[in-house]
């Protein structure tokens, strides 16, 4: 065979999606609902309720985890965490997990995969199973200070979020350096490739 | 192979743009990809473009040494002065200056003779999304029983995978790829986080920001993101040739000189992309069944000769033109074809014209990809007109079951 099993498609949600495999269309049909009400639009409730749950326990899976929430936080963003085990036990030993901010979501031969995605309060993308609390980036400089705003939203084909990633609070960002002028031909000339 | 007209899928606009690719009409209302054709190749054609591509590589290969161990830059139209990035890069080009990919442009009917590279994208080739993830959803709803010319996303992971592995602090995660174009720009924002996409499924940390962005340190000759932090893997889709002479170019060769900066593609690439690159080619290796007389002038063409003049750093088949040349190279008459465009001010070089595979007024150029060395995908661009440009049609293709 000459061509790949699967390819990743370039749906990333600004909140969870859920990638849902389409018994009646075929394994090879893979649609997106971006929230369970746009789900039980089309489908059963039973069905949508079903996916979610398997959509949130491949995110508790796979997420990267915290001793406790200012770890987390610091790393993610703030007011960007949640405990993982709510409702398990009696909420002794907490760990949190960054709140899931999109999937990957793929197409494969026999139908499709969704791969979380998180970022931290750099715009640092980690996709899953990553455990970013062992390898943690240089700590952020904070020698010059200014004020910009977060996003949470996220438009389909693109990781570009200016600022914190998941945090509607400002954020830092240094001004060290000089603006080192890239961009400035391919500006004036409309560039795409070639 | 063959031209095969078809019906387009059912909400065929719908289908591409649930699959993050809404770029699949140009701004006029025209079909930039169009399914109602596709080119249906056999096994035995597909091996036969792929071996052409990876032998052209390899020449290429050669010449880029060629240009690096006697310095003749001028002839492939780059200062002297990028020479240490170029240099230095290509010693490492085995390991930690590895190349991502490339595109070539293959000019072939799948009869008579054997396919001829017209030139090799070698630094920003565009329709990576089109090639590697819309035409083959189009096959797997349209006719998953047959095959295609496209493991281009397997390769591309397996090429960041490599990467990884040259790069501890990568495999770790302890340093991440920046990923930078000029913003906004909706298309090459969406093949960033394509190459982004990829580079997360191989297992790295990774940042897209604009090229804009991107700030230099005088005190530490280090390169910074916009929260400030500094880039050690810069994957930028954006042309070499173009960074070296904006305001920090110099730093830029600088810093990758010394590995302070790693690029993607390095800077060793930039030769490669040159349209002078296939002068070269041809001089290294006259009569070769899969390239074309090629040259700095246009006075070495036998009198009556079609051919081909492209700017040396030119981009998206803008200022070609196409004219049959006098005995002693002057264009006849006027020009055959020919395109407007920017590039008009660094050198031209001067190719044998051979057609392109033609159907009812179709004219394909072949894209073949390649995954460092290794060919791994097709691509077709059409177009009504003989040059083809940014705006010519995206056309899917399949391998006939045999």
């Amino acid at each position: 065979m000459k061509r790949s099993r699967t390819v990743a498609a370039l749906l990333l949600g600004g909140i969870s999606p859920l990638l849902f495999a389409c018994g009646e269309d075929g394994p090879e049909e893979a649609t997106v609902y971006p929230s369970i009400e746009a789900c039980t639009a089309e489908k059963p409730a039973s069905d949508c309720a079903e996916a979610f749950a398997a959509a949130r326990q491949e995110h508790l899976a796979g997420a990267p985890r915290f001793s406790n929430r200012e770890a987390c936080e610091a790393e993610m963003g703030d007011g960007a965490c949640t405990p993982a085990n709510e409702g398990v036990g009696s909420g002794t030993g907490s760990v949190f997990v960054p709140a899931l901010v999109g999937f990957m979501i793929g197409r494969s031969l026999t139908g499709g995969y969704a791969q979380p995605v998180y970022f931290d309060r750099q715009g640092y993308a980690r996709s899953g199973n990553t455990r970013i609390a062992e390898t943690p980036l240089p700590p952020q400089r904070r020698d010059e200070i200014r004020q910009g705003s977060g996003g949470v939203a996220s438009s389909s084909g693109s990781y570009y979020r200016p600022g914190s990633a998941n945090s509607g609070k400002s954020f830092t960002v240094t001004t060290s350096g000089r603006s080192a002028g890239f961009g400035s031909t391919g500006s004036s000339r409309g560039f795409s490739g070639s | 192979m063959e031209r095969v007209t078809t019906a387009p899928r059912p909400q065929w606009q719908a289908k591409l743009d649930e699959i993050g690719f809404p770029f699949h009409t140009d701004a006029d209302g025209t079909a930039y990809w169009d399914e109602s054709a596709y080119w249906r190749f056999s096994l035995a054609e597909i091996e036969t473009l792929e071996e052409a591509a990876e032998e052209v590589y390899r020449l290429c290969e050669e010449a880029v040494g060629h240009v690096v161990s006697r310095g003749l830059y001028e002839a492939v139209g780059l200062p002297r002065w990028a020479a240490p990035a170029i240099e230095a890069s290509w010693k490492e080009r085995e390991g930690r200056d590895m190349p991502l990919y490339a595109r070539f442009d293959f000019a072939w009917d799948g009869k008579g003779g054997p396919p001829k590279a017209l030139e090799l994208n070698a630094e920003t080739p565009t329709s990576l999304y089109e090639t590697a993830v819309a035409q083959w959803c189009w096959l797997q709803d349209v006719h998953p029983d047959a095959d295609q010319f496209n493991s281009l996303e397997e390769a591309l992971v397996e090429r960041w995978q490599a990467r990884m592995q040259a790069f501890p602090a990568l495999a770790s995660q302890a340093e991440a790829v920046h990923f930078a174009c000029l913003m906004p720009h909706p298309e090459d924002e969406a093949t960033i986080a394509y190459l982004q996409t990829l580079a997360l499924r191989a297992g790295m940390t990774t940042k897209a920001m604009p090229i804009q962005a991107i700030r230099y340190d005088d005190s530490s000759g280090c390169f910074l993101d916009d929260a400030g932090l500094p880039i050690r893997h810069l994957m930028k889709l954006y042309p070499w040739d173009w960074m070296i002479r904006e305001e920090t170019g110099r730093e830029l060769v600088t810093a990758a000189a010394q590995g302070r900066i790693r690029m993607i593609e390095p800077a060793w690439k930039m030769v490669m992309a040159s349209k002078g690159l296939f002068a070269l080619l041809w001089e290294l290796n006259p009569g070769h069944p899969n390239l074309l007389q090629t040259a700095l002038d246009r006075t070495g063409f036998p009198a009556g000769a079609k051919v081909v003049a492209k700017p040396l750093l030119g981009r998206e088949g803008s200022n070609v033109s196409i004219a049959t040349l006098d005995a002693a190279g002057l264009p006849v008459g006027q020009p055959i074809a020919q395109t407007e465009g920017p590039y008009v001010d660094e050198g031209w070089v001067y190719q044998s014209f051979t057609p392109l595979a033609e159907s009812y007024g179709n004219h394909a150029v072949l894209g073949v990809w390649m995954a460092g060395d290794r060919a791994c995908g097709l691509g077709i661009r059409e177009d009504r007109a003989l040059i083809t440009g940014n705006t010519s049609r995206f056309v899917p293709h399949l391998i006939a079951p045999s």
